[in-house]
């Protein structure tokens, strides 16, 4: 990987160098903006405090995650089902999706309290959609003519679907999952802005009105290597279904 | 002489159309077919031979007319019928021996069983070395050899082959004919070809239909 990604890695390297050097310069305040060296500094002196809240919002992301991968795997074969059922929910999944999920969080907040069940509710949430959508189209998109030839041989609409619509859905199934992972992290710290007792979310909040900006970030960057865990383990899965 | 296998009477498919003019792909077509006979259809493009097969292999639905099967009208055709399409239709992700397997696959016949059936035949056509590659690797000769052994495998008592060599160049096409010459050999199967090289119709079959545009 870093072969083949390795400018794209001396582009970033450069960036945090280029960051450096011009609040060192004196550019900028650094207590508005603290250089990179800072916000590592930060990051490791802060570690044993950081880590609890770092494991608390990864649990509700993956927990959040593989819940909306098995709804909008189940959504999508509905949706293909019959076209009569995918006339009935389509139009209720597209309203759903305009509907602002940040408004969301305080009522679930209400409801469910400020355990980890409402955090969970919004990865789903986030997450869902585009997996739903992807995977609903990819079954849609197998090529016709593969219909056909399994209609001569007399298949059921089950056998369709697992031994040729399934298999070759996978690759656009799997877009969907590569957007849901990208935003799934980012869901949870909306889930926890609005009220919780752990997480990233929190401790952004508590660095921001404490004046921390070097622990902000710091949270930034974890959030960014969640995301990129997730991410990857998703590609991982991928490369084994690759053809 | 003996009962034809197949007989088809007064066959008709209408299209309609979106603005609920009608379109005739096929009108009053008559045919019988004998056990072991090889019939070759040849007509120009758009004359209603692919239709004729959709129909026959109960892929698309007869507007009037009937199909018979051994003597008895036949109104559900599926899964009676060897049918290889004008593409291979492989699929990318399995190789070329769980590529034939498809159809066996379907009639729910356990994978040990069918893989063993499978490589029987590869093994009788010389193709052993490819039976684990994967379609994308294989060249368009290849890809039709492989989608013929898995319709033969399906069902080698009665094959609708629609242009089966159609894409591909003349010395392939030559090589694959004689090929399909040998295979034929080895089955007792009943064959309707659609082509519309009068060549390789003669070439390849007892008896020569010629379809014309309505």
């Amino acid at each position: 990987m870093f072969r083949k990604y390795h400018w794209s890695f001396v582009l970033i390297i450069l960036l945090l160098i280029f960051w450096e050097i011009y609040v060192r310069i004196g550019f900028i305040n650094v207590r508005i903006l603290p250089p990179p060296s800072h916000i590592f500094e930060a990051l490791f002196s802060h570690w044993n405090n950081l880590l609890p809240h770092v494991l608390q919002t990864f649990l509700e992301t993956v927990i959040g995650f593989l819940l909306a991968t098995v709804l909008g795997f189940v959504t999508a074969i509905f949706l293909d089902i019959s076209s009569k059922i995918n006339k009935t929910i389509y139009p209720l999944l597209i309203i759903s999706q305009t509907v602002p999920i940040i408004a969301l969080a305080p009522l679930l907040l209400l409801w469910f309290g400020f355990g980890i069940l409402p955090k969970i509710i919004i990865v789903v949430l986030y997450c869902f959609f585009p997996i739903a959508i992807a995977g609903a189209g990819g079954l849609f998109q197998t090529k016709k003519q593969f219909m056909k030839l399994l209609m001569s041989m007399d298949a059921t609409y089950w056998q369709g679907l697992v031994l040729v619509r399934l298999p070759s859905s996978l690759p656009s199934f799997f877009s969907g999952l590569k957007i849901a992972a990208t935003y799934s992290v980012a869901g949870a710290i909306v889930g926890e802005f609005v009220g919780a007792y752990q997480g990233l979310g929190v401790y952004m909040q508590q660095a921001a009105n404490s004046y921390s900006i070097s622990l902000i970030f710091a949270s930034i960057f974890l959030t960014i290597i969640l995301s990129f865990i997730i991410l990857k383990t998703v590609m991982i899965i991928e490369s084994f279904y690759k053809y | 002489m003996p009962a034809p296998k197949l007989v088809i009477k007064n066959l008709s498919k209408n299209y309609l159309l979106i603005n609920n003019k009608t379109v005739t792909a096929l009108k009053n077509f008559n045919l019988s077919v004998f056990p072991g006979e090889f019939v070759s259809i040849i007509g120009p493009s758009g004359c209603g031979k692919t239709t004729l097969f959709n129909i026959i292999a109960g892929v698309e639905k007869e507007t009037s007319g009937t199909i018979s099967l051994d003597g008895n009208i036949e109104n559900s055709r599926r899964g009676k019928f060897g049918y290889m399409f004008q593409e291979p239709l492989l699929l990318p992700w399995r190789t070329v021996e769980e590529n034939i397997v498809l159809g066996l696959d379907v009639k729910k016949v356990p994978k040990a069983i069918s893989l063993k059936k499978a490589r029987s035949l590869l093994k009788e056509f010389n193709l052993e070395k490819f039976k684990d590659q994967y379609p994308s690797t294989l060249s368009g000769g290849m890809k039709q050899k492989v989608a013929l052994l898995r319709t033969l495998l399906f069902n080698d008592s009665f094959l609708l082959l629609d242009e089966p060599f159609g894409a591909l160049d003349q010395i392939t096409r030559d090589s694959l004919q004689l090929w399909l010459k040998k295979v034929l050999k080895k089955f007792k199967t009943t064959m309707l070809f659609i082509t519309h090289d009068i060549r390789e119709a003669k070439l390849l079959s007892d008896r020569i239909i010629q379809l014309k545009k309505n």
